[in-house]
């Protein structure tokens, strides 16, 4: 095969200069004039009917610009039990937004807030998922249908169900049968910039929305039915920076309270959450209770699995993002084990908290969680090496997964295997010496397979070829720091073999940039890749048969590099692509314009791609294109005293198919390993009895800081490639692969030292120094 | 109300303010003076993201009244290269790609030249302490440890 020209090398992030000088700006930068500030009042209590709102003294107070209620707005309910902008009628959990103000100053809208009267009637609120599904339970929503209109047990907003062969037989085959009960802790994405929007609403009712969303289209279409406007009426703009993302930039987050504020008085609104409203007003990753059965034999085949997921949605089901995760969850227990009889169901329940949404993983972290500590636990019932155990289960190309997908470009044993040799697994870690004094400091190894299905979307993009011999990409991807800006440059460079520097991205812009569904779901490097690609396609077969006459060849024979159009095989036969851009004579015969490409003009290539649906056998459309696999392993130090873990050593090693820029990968890699340990071991979100957040800040919800993480070569991030055929130019989607396996790879690397095996996450050390406790007063 | 007159120095451009005298310099940097690399992501002093250099030592900016730094002198990420050239932490950020969505970036950089002015040879365990009060959610600080350890070692900060 022929070498890449810049795929595959790690050219540096196009946007660094500009990010590191500081002068980069963000959609919380952004200022118009005249622009006034929006500021939401939330609600007390987990559960209350609003009786009335007073809002009387507030719009009084002079600098106020406008006060919005959800009475103010249409109902909308994308599925049912939707969240609306604003409360209508009901709040479902504390910090639900009641009521928002636009004014001349961030104090003045404070203020103002303080004088709305609300009066509220509590309900009994419920906080337990696994309480919410009971039938006397309080119901959250009045209705009780599903996303597709189908009945719900009391509740539930969405389910999602595997069925493969027979699990009474597979039970009966087994010698060994083990059940366990796992569950993981909510957390927050904790992008380092808030939720910012500004918005503009003018006469006409036209909308522009300046955002840091992930998922530009999906916020437009959701303002034009906020806003009662068509959709053509509404802009998007996305800043080229955002400030991290992780999920919880999907779908509408401040854009609709600035737009509506902004309707209500005619004037640029903007609107940044605090940092307490990023925890408990964005959306938060669902907290999972994980019921799994297992069957194997003595010769170490799994024969049967059954598992029940019970996931907490918060209080409202965040429209198809809320399905996602629910299915999503489901494909974490179906890509790395052959299970011949398998049985999934998932329910996503109601329950008076904050909302849960996409959160890197989607749900495949959680079940990982369960599925890979389950499998050390089915390793050491079986007496087998752990990795022996897995290698003889794992799902090989052509397999057909529990679901029905027929697998290919398989990198879970690669990269187990890689992992395994990286942590010297089977070399007995060496004696803890730094205990406190109070207790004895004991080491011990893990490891763990994760695997990601990357989501099936699709994406347009548009390429232009100017004068100047440079190429301007539109594209919707949205770059929250995964680097898609420098991925999609760097593929329009390839195919037209020319320096990065010369290619360029249009700001994302729901005006200019065609549509995409948005950065979520490990889907961007393959669908938008693919867009881009084809677009390029698109672009030098107009930009060749514009050439073809002057070079006497056919469009076909053309082929194109650092700015010259040359025939194949006769590379003497060339022209500058400047030079088909002609300047139009002034005087004589020509004097006019004509059918030819003037100084000036462009030549537009644009694609869309959509990606081809795989099947199961029955012929049915699986919404998967492949999977990527990332395995990790660790060895830390456990203070039995005080339950504190230390890593000592940490090992990610990916399988990103072909990576387009591997410096890049790496950066991904390491993303996942500092944000795997930060959910694996500190973080969550904890309520009081009556449904408040207790931690909502960076001090009290802690995510790792540099004093987290082991120094110097002890964090080792490397990939191993599989030759995925369906990729952009071999490439697969990981951005959330990275952290799936993180949390039972700790939990595992745990067992092996003290010989506890700890089923809640996070793995504080609260939990496990009550877990050793516990260990010992069993006699132990 | 009156607004008391605030001299300070900032990033070299002696300044006469007009200001409110509860509003917190991270205020008056990004909406007074258009500084917006000073990045605001808590206002509480928990992420870092609005390091600057106070008289040399890094402050956060959202926890420091402007009033305070009447007569002092302050340097943000915007004001420690001149013109377009990057400072040495800024190139090896870039080379070691240490950044993902940058937003974190600017004060950690600010965090790191505070410790290189004091501390030329800082060990591993320097670094990591100097930057531990600024968070970086798109990393576990690999390569940001990695970039700062390359500049003190080639003594150029």
């Amino acid at each position: 095969m022929e070498e890449n020209f810049i795929l595959g090398k790690s050219p540096l992030n196009i946007d660094g200069p500009e990010k590191l000088s500081g002068r980069a700006k963000y959609a919380i930068d952004m200022v118009l004039p005249g622009m006034v500030h929006g500021k939401v009042l939330r609600s007390p209590h987990a559960h209350a009917e609003i009786v009335n709102i007073d809002s009387s003294q507030a719009e009084a107070l002079p600098g106020v610009c406008a006060v919005v209620t959800g009475e103010d707005l249409p109902v909308l309910e994308d599925l049912p039990g939707d969240r609306p902008t604003l409360a209508q009628g009901r709040v479902r959990y504390v910090g639900d937004a009641v009521a928002a103000v636009a004014a001349e100053t961030l104090d003045i809208a404070e203020q103002a807030l303080s004088l709305i009267e609300v009066t509220y009637k509590e309900l009994p609120a419920v906080f337990d998922p696994e309480e919410s599904i009971k039938e006397d339970t309080v119901r959250i929503h009045a209705s009780s249908k599903g996303p597709d209109g189908e009945e719900m047990p009391p509740n539930v907003c969405h389910y999602y169900k595997v069925r493969n062969g027979n699990m009474e037989k597979g039970f009966e085959e087994a010698d060994f049968i083990v059940e366990n009960r796992f569950t993981t802790g909510m957390a927050q994405t904790c992008p380092m910039e808030p939720h910012a929007a500004l918005a503009q609403v003018d006469i006409y009712g036209n909308v522009v929305a300046w955002s840091n969303t992930q998922t530009a289209y999906s916020v437009k279409t959701k303002l034009a039915r906020l806003l009662e406007v068509p959709s053509h009426k509404v802009r998007v703009v996305v800043p080229p920076h955002i400030g991290g993302g992780f999920g919880s930039k999907t779908r509408i987050k401040s854009e609709g309270i600035a737009a509506v504020l902004s309707k209500a008085c005619l004037k640029p609104v903007k609107v940044v959450c605090t940092r307490e409203e990023v925890f408990s007003d964005t959306t938060v990753k669902h907290p999972f209770v994980i019921y799994i059965k297992d069957g194997v034999k003595k010769d170490g085949t799994l024969v049967a699995r059954e598992i029940k997921e019970i996931l907490d949605a918060g209080a409202y089901t965040e429209g198809t993002v809320g399905a996602y995760v629910t299915r999503n969850s489901a494909y974490g227990a179906v890509g790395v084990y052959s299970t011949p009889n398998f049985k999934l169901d998932n329910y996503r329940i109601y329950t008076n908290k904050p909302v849960g949404g996409a959160f890197r993983g989607f749900g495949v972290a959680q079940t990982t969680w369960a599925v890979e500590s389950q499998m050390d636990i089915l390793a050491e019932v079986l007496k087998m090496e752990p990795i022996e155990f897995r290698l003889k289960n794992m799902l090989k190309d052509g397999d057909l997964n529990p679901e029905g997908y027929k697998m290919h470009a398989v990198g879970s044993r690669q990269s187990l295997l890689k992992a395994a040799e990286d942590i010297e697994w089977g070399k007995a870690p060496k004696n803890g010496t730094n205990g406190n004094g109070n207790g004895s400091v004991v080491r011990g190894k893990g490891i763990a397979v994760g695997c990601k299905h990357f989501s099936i979307q699709s994406s347009s993009a548009a390429l232009r070829i100017a004068e100047d011999e440079s190429l301007e990409i539109r594209s919707s991807v949205t770059d929250i720091g995964q680097g898609s800006r420098t991925i999609m440059a760097q593929i329009a460079a390839e195919e037209f073999n020319i320096p990065l520097e010369k290619v360029r991205l249009v700001t994302v812009d729901t005006d200019v940039t065609p549509y995409d569904t948005g950065q979520s779901g490990s889907s961007t490097t393959f669908k938008a890749g693919h867009a881009v690609r084809l677009a390029c396609k698109d672009a030098k077969r107009k930009l060749f048969e514009r050439a073809s006459e002057a070079l006497e060849a056919r469009a076909d024979d053309l082929e194109t590099k650092g700015g010259k159009i040359y025939v194949k095989g006769s590379p003497e036969k060339e022209i500058r692509i400047g030079e088909l851009f002609k300047r139009i004579p002034i005087n004589g015969p020509g004097f006019d314009h004509g059918p030819f490409l003037e100084e000036g003009a462009d030549i537009i290539g644009d694609a869309t791609f959509y990606p081809a649906n795989e099947t199961n056998p029955q012929g049915e459309a699986l919404p998967m294109v492949g999977f990527s696999y990332c395995s990790q392993a660790c060895e830390v130090e456990i203070d039995t005293a005080t339950g504190r873990i230390k890593i000592l050593k940490f090992v990610s090693i990916l399988d990103p198919g072909k990576p387009l820029n591997t410096e890049m990968v790496k950066g991904q890699i390491e993303g996942g390993v500092g944000t795997g340990i930060g959910t694996a071991l500190m973080e969550e979100m904890q309520f009081s009895s009556d449904g408040r957040l207790t931690n909502g800040n960076l001090t009290d919800y802690r995510i790792p800081t540099s004093l987290d993480f082991p120094e110097g070569d002890n964090i080792i991030l490397d990939i191993v490639e599989t030759d995925y055929q369906n990729g952009p130019y071999g490439a697969k989607g990981i951005g959330e692969v990275v952290l799936c396996a993180t949390a039972a790879t700790i939990a595992s690397a745990i067992y092996n030292a003290t010989g506890v095996r700890i089923k809640d996450m996070p793995l504080t050390p609260e939990r496990v120094a009550q877990a050793l406790a516990e260990h010992a007063s069993n006699g132990h | 109300m009156s607004k008391p007159e605030i001299k300070m120095t900032v990033n070299g451009q002696k300044r006469e303010l007009y200001i409110e005298p509860w509003r917190t310099l991270l205020d008056v940097l990004r909406e007074d003076l258009n500084l917006t690399g000073v990045k605001l992501g808590c206002e509480g002093g928990e992420c870092g993201g609005c390091t600057v250099l106070l008289n040399g030592a890094p402050v956060v900016s959202c926890m420091s009244l402007a009033a305070d730094a009447d007569g002092k002198e302050i340097i943000t990420i915007e004001g420690i290269s001149e013109n377009d050239a990057l400072h040495p932490l800024q190139e090896e950020f870039l080379r070691l790609s240490s950044f993902q969505c940058g937003y974190c970036a600017p004060g950690l950089v600010m965090s790191a030249k505070a410790l290189l002015d004091e501390t030329p040879n800082p060990t591993e365990a320097e670094i990591r302490e100097a930057i531990a009060g600024n968070l970086c959610r798109c990393t576990a600080y690999v390569n940001i440890v990695k970039a700062i350890k390359l500049v003190a070692s080639q003594g150029r900060p």
